[in-house]
């Protein structure tokens, strides 16, 4: 029987969104499944790339308010008849959480935090998160106007990271700078901003899926090899190291996580210290790097979701890398016309003809 | 007390490529360094090492044990090697 997946977020580009990265970790382990692709924009990469998705919609942003979401869900839902979703983005998971008890009253299976988890690893309630696991967060200021963005910089001192609620981070040197940046990132993401003390050293990322009892039923660490300029890992190694895993693994336990979870640490270059710098509620741009190496946390979702159960996976090898590789796709403007006047459309190459 | 458990794990190739699985970082290594890291993991002492490079690369004491402390001391720089108090020669 085959299942029918709704997924999110398919933009590839400078800024990748993780949901073309599900859908191909989902193709990996079935060929049996409808995937519906649920986007915001007509310009997202992964709705033209080759094994994305079977069916196209066009979905309301998460400003348009629950009601309106909903009621493109159910049209959708009735048109293509969906048994799991799986939102990827930072900028709609709050949503969601909100209205997880609506969406699986209509049957639609999903794995999301309590709102009291996804609030608790907030960016502006780090600290606290970081203090209750008894492990370090860089000193960080959360400021909603530019009087308490100077004065927090002032005790924080530069160089530091300015980061939106969202997205965007940038390292700042300056005063001067501190301001555009800040303007730059409310007008994109809206304030409040953090503002955090810089941290020297490697980034290391860990990507779990949390069984919303405090347990961890896969995981894949990787040491970031490759940054863009927005701070994006564009390259990454699998590692194993004990150490690392217990700080992710303490974090799961201490939100009683349940679902995709992605924790970001820096390691202080001169005293080895691990910091948490973000816990991000869903899968990395990278979640199909994982998959490939036989580690399919995608999968793992939807089979919990479907069957009931959650089969534990071991960890990655150590030693598997990935590089992100820029192609150029080849796009009719009909297709993309079709979804910008209709809302829907279906990948001919995809369609049962 | 010497602790090469870190060592233990590094990932060699033949042509002195290392991978260390903790942290993620790669090195590429001299064959000699090679021989040392091989001769370390079999369990040799640092006495016995710097006898093996002596007899290995045809260096007198002196020069064996300098280039043994030096080689040490980088991979006690990047994690590999805990020295202890009694780590070198």
């Amino acid at each position: 029987m085959s299942i029918t997946i709704a997924v999110t977020g398919l933009h590839r580009g400078e800024n990748p969104q993780p949901g073309y990265g599900v859908i191909r970790s989902l193709r990996r382990h079935s060929r049996d499944l409808n995937i519906i692709g649920l986007v915001y924009d007509v310009l997202e990469s992964g709705i033209y790339a080759d094994q994305g998705a079977d069916q196209i919609y066009q979905f309301p942003y998460p400003s348009a308010g629950a009601a309106t979401v909903l009621g493109r869900l159910d049209y959708i839902h009735h048109c293509s008849p969906i048994d799991i979703f799986l939102p990827t983005l930072d900028s709609e998971i709050h949503l969601f959480v909100g209205i997880t008890e609506e969406i699986q009253k209509r049957g639609i299976r999903c794995m999301l935090p309590s709102e009291e988890s996804y609030q608790a690893r907030s960016k502006s309630n780090l600290g606290q998160l970081a203090d209750s696991c008894r492990m370090q967060t860089p000193l960080s200021e959360t400021v909603g106007d530019v009087d308490r963005l100077v004065q927090a910089a002032a005790r924080i001192g530069y160089p530091l990271m300015l980061k939106g609620q969202y997205y965007e981070a940038y390292k700042v040197y300056s005063q001067p700078q501190l301001v555009d940046r800040f303007h730059d990132i409310v007008l994109r993401w809206g304030a409040p901003v953090v503002v955090q003390r810089y941290v020297e050293g490697p980034e290391f990322d860990v990507v779990a899926v949390g069984d919303g009892t405090g347990g961890v039923a896969a995981s894949c660490s990787i040491r970031k090899t490759i940054l863009s300029e927005k701070g994006k890992g564009f390259g990454g190694i699998t590692i194993s190291d004990e150490r690392l895993d217990e700080l992710a693994f303490t974090v799961v336990r201490e939100l009683k996580w349940q679902g995709p979870i992605e924790l970001e640490f820096i390691q202080d270059e001169v005293t080895g210290e691990y910091y948490l710098l973000e816990v991000n509620p869903r899968f990395p741009a990278w979640i199909d790097f994982p998959a490939a190496c036989g580690v399919n946390l995608a999968a793992l979702v939807v089979e919990a979701l479907w069957e009931g159960q959650m089969s534990e996976i071991p960890a990655c090898v150590p030693g598997k890398f990935f590089l992100r590789h820029s192609i150029d796709l080849l796009c009719d403007i009909e297709d993309m016309g079709t979804l910008a006047s209709v809302g829907e459309w279906t990948p001919l190459s995809r369609a049962n003809v | 007390m010497v602790d090469i458990s870190r060592l233990q794990q590094l990932l060699v190739n033949d042509n002195g490529f290392a991978f260390d699985p903790n942290t993620g970082l790669t090195y590429n290594i001299s064959l000699t360094g090679l021989d040392v890291i091989h001769w370390l993991k079999q369990g040799h002492q640092d006495s016995e090492v710097v006898e093996l490079i002596t007899e290995q690369y045809e260096v007198d004491r002196e020069t064996a044990e300098r280039d043994y402390n030096g080689f040490l001391a980088t991979l006690h720089s990047y994690g590999l090697f805990s020295a202890g108090d009694s780590g070198g020669i």
